[in-house]
């Protein structure tokens, strides 16, 4: 199974692109399932063993974001991977806090929704890393368990919550972090508007990580939707 | 009316003798002596004082005097008195009539000026109430004058609003519009009374709003000035109904637009993501001959700007909208410039754009919105300025803002076209067979940089070439 290039299920309300999206990708060497509606994909991905779901958001019926919220409910690591048709942020931004992996917006070229649904479907076959596994990309290396973050060789010194935004961030590399996911995650429940404290927190880790601050490398920005840290 | 007034006043001083004369037959034959025949005379008197006024019984009680005295006092039948008792006793008579009539018309006065006023409030509430209530403002002047005159008992009323030059008139009236103008124009306080007419300004606080005129003979003053204040505020709120509705209007108009492009630009976009998905698709597919992948990258090349395009038609809708979002962030102008120049490549390919600005200087604004509006100087710059020269881009700090000046050499803009290539769709002259283009890229820019508190405008000069600003409000300082 390992050698094909995966099994996913394309959730639809538009028959023309459900068309040529499935022909094409199935010409790329995908198994592909069709849906028309967010209840029809329910039924289908409970049935067969997807690897990615790529869903859209407005759809009639549930809807992209509640079907999506009920995907994740019972299958807790299938990538879901949103079509925002609108460039409304707030899409993307209610997309990922449903528990979407990563967006695409349309119109969209086939070369960059497929390495999208590789990097996904790579994801979901790897074996699950423990929380506390160092983890290395690119220059950068984290250690959970010594609680150690080296550029290189050299050793970064980071105040606690940098270091738990940079363990956020590179569990999830590739993926983008939404502002209001990453405020929850490093301040508590209680913030929830407080976008001033994370652009701080980012621009000094930035100063501490980059090699060019002005042209981050690793820290990359999803305007107005959040943060994301540079895949492997 | 003044006939019929002199015609009651000549009955009555008829009637007065005969009256008077009526009441001394009767007593000269029951034989009463002078002192009642005194009392019987008081009653006409007083009747009369009370009823038709204080000459009529000063009158009356003359000629009670006189028949006291030749009926009723020794000696009878002559106007002479021998007792000086009796002169005393028609003295006191006198007397008590003329003081009588006095207060019985001083009572009757009052009675009268009660009533008058009673009816006056009545009216003024009325007429506020149904000003109040003129379920149009805009057609409340025709109704206010046709109230006034009745009111007024004028023979016609007319009102002259100084905003919309319009004049309601009721009944008859004539007057001429330059002379109420004339009166706006002295703007004078109170009442002024020509040839038959009574004209007041009519003013809101300070400002006059209009003329009052008024054709009577008698005009009843303090119901004037009430209908004039109640004029003012009839007209100030059916100018504030129409400025209300107009505003109405063109936010529903505008709505309308923006809805339409959105709709249109949404109904574009979805068949083009399926072309653009399947032109894609073929590509990556890579199963063509030579010309196929050429027809094919055709095809894609082509939904792509059309795409690119809708996105931008979108994009104004939404600027345009009154619902344009700003995320501000601090970021570096270097960066945005380089991304723009990524976006640009096709347009930039052929000018080296230099730029002037170091990678730590910052700029406070929304990156997305910031990086469409150079986009659309750069490309502009691109595509207008002398084939391979240069377009350079600096970054200036004053103490109030941040300016952000793209220069480039050629495409001279006229003064006088300056100010329009920032409006929708304007493309210069000539420029219609020069550059690939929609010419709605410069407005994007002008809404951005108004959106963020800043300002857009164009410097050309013939040889020194054209240079585009936008200012940006200085962000919080970073701590």
């Amino acid at each position: 199974m390992s050698d094909s290039p995966g099994k996913l299920l394309i959730v639809e309300d538009d028959s023309a692109l459900r068309r040529s999206l499935r022909t094409t990708l199935e010409a790329l060497g995908f198994e592909v399932g069709e849906a028309v509606s967010g209840e029809e994909a329910l039924t289908l991905a409970s049935m067969s063993r997807y690897e990615t779901v790529v869903l859209d958001v407005n759809m009639p019926g549930m809807g992209g974001i509640e079907t999506c919220r009920r995907i994740r409910r019972s299958f807790t690591r299938l990538p879901i991977l949103f079509l925002t048709v609108r460039d409304s942020e707030d899409d993307k931004v209610n997309a990922l806090d449903a528990g979407a992996d990563d967006y695409i917006t349309k119109p969209f070229q086939i070369r960059e929704l497929t390495a999208r649904i590789r990097s996904a479907i790579r994801r979901f076959r790897s074996p699950e890393v423990p929380a506390e596994a160092p983890v290395v990309i690119g220059d950068i290396s984290l250690d959970p368990a010594r609680r150690r973050v080296e550029r290189g060789t050299i050793e970064l010194h980071l105040t606690p919550r940098e270091f738990a935004a940079m363990h956020l961030l590179m569990n999830h590399a590739g993926r983008p972090i939404t502002h209001a996911q990453l405020i929850a995650a490093l301040w508590g429940p209680g913030y929830g508007d407080e976008r001033e404290y994370l652009r701080v927190l980012i621009s000094t880790l930035r100063k501490k990580v980059e090699s060019d601050p002005a042209h981050p490398e690793y820290l990359l920005t999803d305007s107005y939707v959040g943060y994301r840290f540079r895949e492997r | 009316m003044r006939r019929a007034k002199e015609f009651q006043r000549v009955v009555r001083f008829i009637a007065i003798p005969l009256l008077v004369g009526a009441v001394t037959l009767v007593g000269f034959r029951l034989h009463i002596n002078s002192f009642i025949a005194g009392f019987v005379y008081l009653l006409p008197v007083l009747v009369i004082a009370f009823y038709w006024g204080f000459w009529e019984a000063t009158v009356a009680s003359i000629f009670s005097v006189l028949c006291l005295d030749y009926f009723f006092t020794e000696p009878i039948f002559a106007f002479y008195m021998a007792d000086p008792h009796d002169w005393v006793a028609i003295s006191a008579f006198e007397i008590v009539a003329v003081v009588v009539s006095r207060l019985a018309m001083q009572i009757k006065n009052e009675a009268t000026n009660a009533g008058e006023q009673r009816m006056r409030f009545e009216n003024l509430y009325r007429i506020s109430k149904e000003a109040l209530l003129f379920d149009e403002p805009a057609g409340c002047s025709s109704q206010l004058v046709e109230m006034g005159r009745e009111m007024l008992q004028a023979e016609g009323v007319s009102l002259w609003d100084a905003g919309t030059l319009k004049t309601s008139t009721s009944g008859l009236i004539q007057i001429d519009e330059n002379e109420l103008r004339c009166t706006y124009e002295r703007a004078l306080n109170g009442n002024h009374f020509e040839r038959g007419i009574w004209k007041r300004v009519v003013w809101l606080g300070q400002r006059p709003m209009g003329v009052l005129s008024v054709a009577a003979e008698t005009i009843d003053e303090p119901t004037l000035d009430a209908l004039a204040s109640l004029a003012a505020v009839a007209m100030e709120r059916a100018r504030m109904f129409e400025e209300k509705s107009h505003a109405e209007a063109a936010r529903q108009s505008e709505q309308l637009r923006v809805a339409l492009l959105d709709g249109l630009a949404h109904a574009f976009k979805t068949p083009l993501t399926t072309i653009l998905s399947a032109s894609s698709g073929l590509i990556e597919i890579d199963r063509m001959d030579r010309s196929q992948r050429e027809l094919v990258g055709l095809i894609d090349q082509e939904a792509r700007r059309l795409t690119d395009f809708t996105t931008q038609l979108l994009t104004t809708a939404r600027l345009d909208g009154q619902r344009l979002k700003i995320h501000r962030e601090s970021i570096p102008l270097a960066q945005i410039v380089n991304e723009c120049g990524h976006e640009c490549a096709a347009v930039l390919a052929q000018h080296p754009l230099s730029l002037t600005v170091a990678s730590s200087e910052r700029i406070w604004a929304d990156p997305l919105l910031m990086k469409l509006a150079l986009n659309q100087i750069l490309d502009n710059a691109a595509k207008y300025s002398c084939p391979a020269s240069r377009i350079s881009l600096s970054l200036h700090e004053n103490t109030a803002e941040m300016v952000i000046g793209i220069h480039n050499e050629g495409s001279y803009i006229p003064p006088e076209e300056r100010h329009l290539v920032f409006t929708r769709f304007y493309r210069a002259h000539g420029s219609e067979y020069r550059a690939s283009g929609t010419g709605i890229g410069l407005a994007v820019t002008k809404r951005i940089a108004e959106a963020h508190g800043g300002a857009v405008w164009v410097e050309s000069d013939l040889h020194a070439g054209t240079t585009f600003f936008i200012t940006l409000p200085h962000g919080p300082r970073e701590s």
